[in-house]
C-alpha cells in the first residue's frame, strides 16, 4: 500500500474542523464565499484548541453542525449521480438519512487530532452561477502545508459546502466512486448500499 | 556483465507485463448502455484480478511492510527519520530535474536544480535542507501525461499497490534515466544500492502514512474503490502540478440527476479519466 495518499490524511480532520466551526458561526453568515469560509476556519481553530467535548457530545454537536454547513440533499443527489435517478422516492429520502448518519459516525471521532494548524484563504473564483471555489492552504508546524478546495454553493439562499478537495482529491468525487462500486456489486440496487452502509454505521457504534 | 543486466532488466519487466495481463481474468463490459458507459468510465477491465492484488497487499501490509513501518517510525528518532526522506528525496534529483525538463517546465527545473545544488553542497548531502525552496516531484509517468498519453486501464501491482501501464512504464524509464542506477551497474560495490532504497523509501512512505491509511480504511465500505479513486485524484493533480481540475473533471455527467441535468449537461468526462 504505498499510494500517494500522504497528504489526504487532513481531509476529515479539516471536514471537521469546519463543521465545530459553525457552533459559533451564528445564524448571520458572511455572503461572500471567502468571508464565508475565512470566518469558519478561524473560529473552528479557536475551537478545536478547547476539547471539552465527551465522545457522544461530540457525535452530537458534530450532526448538527453537518446538517447546517452542509448541503446534505445536494450532496446526496451528486454522490449516488446516476443512481439517483433511478431510485424511488422511499430510497432517496432513506439514502440520505443513512448517508448524514455514516459521515457523522465515521467523522466525529477525528475531533481529537487537532495539532496546531493554521489556516489562511488564497482566492474564490465562481464555478457557475452559484456556484464557487473558495481555494485554501492549511499550515503545519512540520511538514509541507496544504491545499483545500472547498466548493460552495448559494442556491438555497444561504452558502452552503458542497465538497471539499483536499490536494486535488474530492471526497465527493471519491465517495460517488465508491459508492457505485458497491451499487454494482449488488446487482445494481440502490438498497443494497442503503444496507451496506446500515452495516457500516453499526460497526462504528 | 554490467553490459547485460540493463537488458535482462527490461527483459523481465516485459516479461511480468506480459504474465500480469496473461493471467488477468478479465471482466466482462455490462450489456445495459448507461451501465455500460459507466463501466467505461471506471476504465477497470481487470477489476477481479486487481482485487486478488489489492487484497494481497493487504496481508503482506498486515504481516510485513505496517509492522516494520511501525518499528521504524517508533524506533528510530524524528530528527534521523527527517534526514532519510530529504536524502532519498535529493538524490531522487536528477530524474526530477529530467523530467521537469521534458515537460518544459523551465521554473520548475531550475528550483530542482537549485535545490539539489544547494542541498547536497551545504546540505550535507542533502541530508538537510537548507534551500528554502519547496519541493517537487516528477516522473517519467506524468512526462507521458503531459505528453498527451492516456492513462490506461487501472492496475494494481504486488507490493508497489495501485499503478497503471503509463505510471509503470515510466517507472521504467525513470530507472533507466537515473545515475544511481547506473552507478550500480557499473560498479558492484553500488550494486545492492536501487535495491536498498526502493525498501527504505517504501518504509519511509509507510511510517508516515499509518494513521492516514487507518481513518480511509475505518470510512470506507468499499476500500478497494475508494484507493483507486483517490490514486487516480492525486496522480491527476500531480500531472496538472497543482493546478485545479478543470469543471469536467469532478463532474460526471453521467451522474446528474434529473434537475441537475439542465445546467450541467455539456461537461464531459470524471475524476478517473487520464
Amino acid at each position: 500500500m504505498t499510494g500517494r495518499v500522504s497528504k489526504i490524511v487532513t481531509a476529515p480532520i479539516w471536514c471537521v474542523v469546519l463543521l465545530l466551526s459553525m457552533a459559533t458561526a451564528g445564524n448571520a453568515m458572511p455572503q461572500d464565499p471567502k468571508a464565508f469560509i475565512q470566518s469558519l476556519g478561524n473560529e473552528a481553530l479557536d475551537l478545536l484548541q478547547q476539547q471539552e467535548l465527551a465522545p457522544d457530545q461530540r457525535v452530537d454537536e458534530f450532526r448538527r453542525l453537518f446538517v447546517r454547513g452542509f448541503d446534505v440533499d445536494k450532496i446526496s443527489r451528486l454522490v449516488l449521480g446516476r443512481h439517483w435517478r433511478k431510485a424511488t422516492p422511499e430510497e432517496r429520502e432513506e439514502f440520505r438519512v443513512v448517508f448524514e448518519d455514516f459521515i457523522v459516525k465515521s467523522y466525529a471521532d477525528r475531533l481529537s487530532t487537532y495539532s496546531g494548524e493554521s489556516f489562511t484563504i488564497q482566492s474564490a473564483t465562481k464555478r457557475n452561477e452559484t456556484e464557487s471555489i473558495v481555494q485554501s492552504t492549511i499550515v503545519r508546524p512540520t511538514g509541507p502545508p496544504t491545499r483545500v478546495d472547498w466548493r460552495i454553493d448559494a442556491a438555497s439562499g444561504e452558502q452552503r459546502i458542497v465538497d471539499v478537495a483536499i490536494e486535488g482529491v474530492s471526497m465527493l468525487v471519491t465517495q460517488r466512486s465508491e459508492f457505485a462500486s458497491v451499487i454494482q456489486s449488488r446487482g445494481g440496487k440502490v438498497s443494497g448500499l442503503i444496507e451496506a452502509l446500515r452495516r457500516q454505521i453499526d460497526r462504528l457504534n | 556483465m554490467p553490459v547485460l543486466r540493463p537488458a535482462i532488466v527490461v527483459l523481465r519487466i516485459s516479461l511480468a507485463i506480459a504474465a500480469l495481463f496473461a493471467l488477468a481474468a478479465c471482466a466482462t463490459p455490462p450489456e445495459d448502455p448507461e451501465d455500460r458507459l459507466a463501466w467505461m468510465a471506471t476504465n477497470d477491465p481487470l477489476e477481479p484480478m486487481n482485487r486478488d492484488f489489492f487484497e494481497f497487499n493487504r496481508v503482506f501490509d498486515a504481516v510485513l511492510l505496517r509492522p516494520v513501518s511501525e518499528f521504524y517510525g517508533a524506533a528510530v528518532p524524528e530528527f534521523a527519520r527527517d534526514r532519510v526522506t530529504n536524502f532519498l528525496r535529493n538524490i531522487r534529483s536528477p530524474v526530477i530535474l529530467a523530467n521537469d525538463l521534458m515537460q518544459g517546465e523551465f521554473e520548475r527545473a531550475n528550483n530542482t536544480w537549485a535545490r539539489f545544488l544547494v542541498n547536497s553542497v551545504f546540505g550535507v548531502a542533502g541530508l538537510f535542507d537548507v534551500s528554502r525552496i519547496p519541493p517537487h516531484d516528477e516522473d517519467f509517468g506524468q512526462t507521458l501525461a503531459v505528453w498527451g498519453l492516456s492513462e490506461g486501464p487501472y492496475l494494481v501491482l504486488p507490493i508497489l499497490g495501485p499503478s497503471s501501464p503509463r505510471a509503470l512504464l515510466g517507472r521504467g524509464v525513470d530507472t533507466l534515466i537515473d545515475p544511481v542506477t547506473w552507478l550500480a551497474w557499473t560498479n558492484d560495490d553500488f550494486a545492492q544500492v536501487p535495491l536498498g532504497r526502493t525498501l527504505l523509501g517504501g518504509i519511509d512512505l509507510r511510517s508516515r502514512n499509518i494513521e492516514t491509511l487507518k481513518e480511509i480504511e475505518k470510512s470506507s465500505i468499499d476500500f478497494y474503490a475508494t484507493i483507486r479513486s483517490l490514486y487516480r485524484q492525486r496522480r491527476n493533480d500531480e500531472i496538472r502540478n497543482g493546478a485545479p481540475a478543470p469543471v469536467a473533471e469532478t463532474d460526471d455527467w453521467l451522474d446528474f440527476d434529473d434537475e441537475e441535468f439542465d445546467d450541467e449537461e455539456n461537461e464531459t468526462g470524471d475524476g478517473s479519466q487520464d
